[in-house]
């Protein structure tokens, strides 16, 4: 616990103690919305979509193959989680947002390895997907390509018109090889409420702790 | 091109760096579809192999081209995965005698050194002939991993302080393009139009061009391998109203070797060139309107450098619209005062905005808001805000220190004094 430093005012401590209520009061927020989410039933078939990807080294580049949404389960005892790229379709350059997500991933996905399957799926070709994570350095994700499935349009991430949605599906596989949908979330949470995926950022929570907050800053794909 | 290390009459060694390993170099080697690709010196178009990849085993390899078909038959001798191939090989250009080939293939940085030795050859012309066939193999060799080699992407975004036609143009036109590299710049700007960039360092072909919306071009270095090309799109959309372009680039199947130079080279030969040039040429204009006009009396310059519908806002005077406004204002001042000098102390560029503080110097010499000539030296200074508009200035919003101008030629002499002296 972080004391009170030796110089700070009786107003700052004040304000600081309410804060740290506040705080207290999010994460228990946060741990009643995760039980609640675990508590969601595991039912939902959906198809075992065929996928295409490359080699587990990124600087090669071929030859592609054909993957299923099953055998995206390296462990089949451990859940999946895709990360919803929103690059192919009609979006025919990365979401700079989306690639923020990834770049964060790509650093932590040999923990998250230890309990979960993890998997970044773009509509783009496997081809120009590759490329691209070439130059982000994406060496350690698996990255997939939906060209061709209907996986994006089922999970309502892609729209009639190829528009591309962010977010996040989790999947578990049963007993007898088919795949469930357990869980999905996107940027829209519900209509006019963004922001449904921040907190699978550290960026934006590490903005929020300074004095100007994150304020309009956005993220680029590239910084002059 | 590949490298002639030794020759003499009946024998030739040529070096060639692959880049692929020596794996994959071997590979190619045992593969005859692979070897259709590649085994094709001067003006064959394909191979035919047929191959019975051990030792002992035959090769048949047909030559195919517009002229002849050209049959190669022999036998291999040595089998050494990853490392070393020799065989047998017997031709019409052999004279029919058994010659020998030998692959040595060695681990280097960036790929394989390949060493093909070519002997017992009956006659030094057949060296000399072969040399240049082989030679130019093992360059198609190169040139096949280069192709099938994973390739990078570069993307950038970047604002720029002009609208999207100055931007499209700057990257179209050979004569703005020259300007703002330094660089010799050939553009012919149609579809399927070929340019020439910096002096020839870069060229390619325009695929598909929208005006000031969007270019697709077939894009390649001068050192990237031959025949490969990258594809480069740049997007513009307008910022702000159209005073600023956001301007996209994607650029795919860049050899993976050259990724850092070219992604570095935009910004340095591209983006800041760029951004400096858009800046000089407005500053330029203003500059121009202020020499011209004011220190040379040059009011006719109006008519070249505001547009038709230029708007002059200036406290107090009535004036007659559109670049009139200026002339009158310029007829007031030269009629009131000679040795007139203006010089500009701070520029500053901001969209499609140039903002200016001018310092003049004049002596009065004539009939001035209806106090007569005194005689004075006096002072004044201005602030001017220009909006720009395809080259031209479209509007002007001044301040001038009028009051102080007047009290220097109305004010008793020991008060007006100031006057010559800038603040």
């Amino acid at each position: 616990m972080k004391g009170p430093l030796a110089n700070e005012s009786e107003a700052y401590r004040r304000a600081r103690a309410e804060l740290l209520e506040a705080e207290i009061a999010l994460r228990d927020q946060c741990e009643r919305v995760a039980a609640l989410r675990r508590m969601l039933p595991v039912e939902t078939d959906v198809d075992d979509y065929v996928f295409e990807e490359g080699p587990r080294e990124l600087d090669k580049d071929g030859p592609f193959t054909k993957v299923r949404l099953s055998g995206l389960f390296a462990d089949v005892n451990k859940p999946l989680v895709v990360y919803q790229y929103m690059y192919g379709g009609a979006q025919k350059r990365p979401c700079p947002m989306c690639t923020l997500w990834i770049d964060g991933f790509n650093g932590v996905v040999h923990h998250l390895r230890q309990r979960v399957n993890f998997a970044v799926i773009a509509q783009v070709a496997i081809g120009e997907l590759r490329e691209w994570g070439r130059q982000r350095g994406w060496h350690d994700l698996r990255l997939v390509s939906s060209a061709g499935s209907n996986f994006k349009r089922d999970l309502q991430y892609q729209d009639a018109e190829g528009s591309q949605h962010p977010g996040i599906s989790v999947f578990v596989r049963s007993p007898d090889g088919s795949v469930k949908h357990f869980y999905s979330n996107s940027a829209t949470m519900k209509e006019q409420i963004n922001r449904g995926i921040d907190l699978l950022s550290p960026v934006w929570n590490t903005l929020d702790l300074t004095p100007e907050g994150r304020g309009d800053w956005n993220a680029k794909l590239n910084y002059e | 091109m590949a490298e002639l290390i030794e020759e003499t009459n009946d024998k030739f060694v040529l070096r060639k760096l692959i880049p692929a390993s020596r794996q994959e170099v071997f590979a190619a080697w045992s593969d005859p579809e692979s070897i259709r690709q590649w085994m094709c010196p001067g003006e064959t178009t394909s191979s035919e192999a047929q191959i019975d990849f051990r030792v002992g085993g035959s090769l048949r390899v047909v030559m195919k081209s517009a002229k002849e078909d050209c049959e190669h038959t022999g036998e291999y001798q040595v089998i050494e995965p990853p490392s070393k191939l020799a065989f047998t090989w017997i031709s019409k250009n052999t004279d029919f005698k058994t010659t020998l080939v030998t692959i040595e293939l060695f681990e280097r940085k960036g790929g394989t050194e390949l060493i093909l030795t070519h002997e017992r050859f009956p006659t030094a012309d057949r060296v000399r002939q072969h040399k240049g066939g082989w030679s130019q193999i093992a360059d198609r060799l190169a040139e096949y991993f280069q192709k099938g080699a994973a390739t990078r992407v570069v993307m950038h975004e970047v604002t720029l302080n002009a609208a999207p036609s100055e931007v499209f143009e700057a990257l179209m036109d050979s004569a703005k393009h020259s300007q703002f590299t330094g660089a010799p710049a050939q553009i012919d700007r149609r579809a399927g139009g070929a340019f020439v960039l910096y002096g020839g360092q870069l060229t390619g072909k325009t695929l598909e061009i929208k005006a000031n919306e969007q270019i697709v071009q077939q894009w390649r270095a001068e050192n990237w391998p031959k025949g490969h090309y990258s594809r480069v799109t740049y997007d513009l959309a307008q910022l702000d109203g159209g005073r600023q372009t956001q301007l996209s680039l994607t650029q795919t199947g860049i050899p993976a070797g050259a990724f850092d130079d070219i992604n570095q080279g935009w910004r340095t030969y591209y983006w800041s060139k760029m951004a400096s040039y858009f800046r000089a040429e407005k500053v330029a204009v203003v500059r121009r309107f202020m020499e011209e006009f004011k220190n040379r009396e040059n009011l006719d310059i109006v008519d070249e450098l505001m547009t038709p519908d230029f708007v002059l806002h200036l406290p107090g005077p009535q004036l007659p619209p559109g670049p009139q406004s200026q002339k009158a204002v310029g007829r007031a001042i030269f009629n009131a005062f000679s040795e007139v000098h203006v010089t500009a102390n701070d520029t500053i560029v901001e969209g499609d905005r140039v903002v200016e503080r001018h310092s003049a110097h004049a002596l009065h010499s004539g009939e001035f808001q209806g106090v007569p000539a005194t005689g004075r030296k006096v002072f004044w200074t201005e602030n001017h805000i220009y909006r720009l508009k395809e080259g031209r200035i479209a509007e002007a919003w001044s301040e001038v220190s009028f009051h102080d101008l007047m009290a220097q030629i109305t004010l008793p002499t020991q008060l007006a004094a100031r006057g010559g002296k800038p603040s």
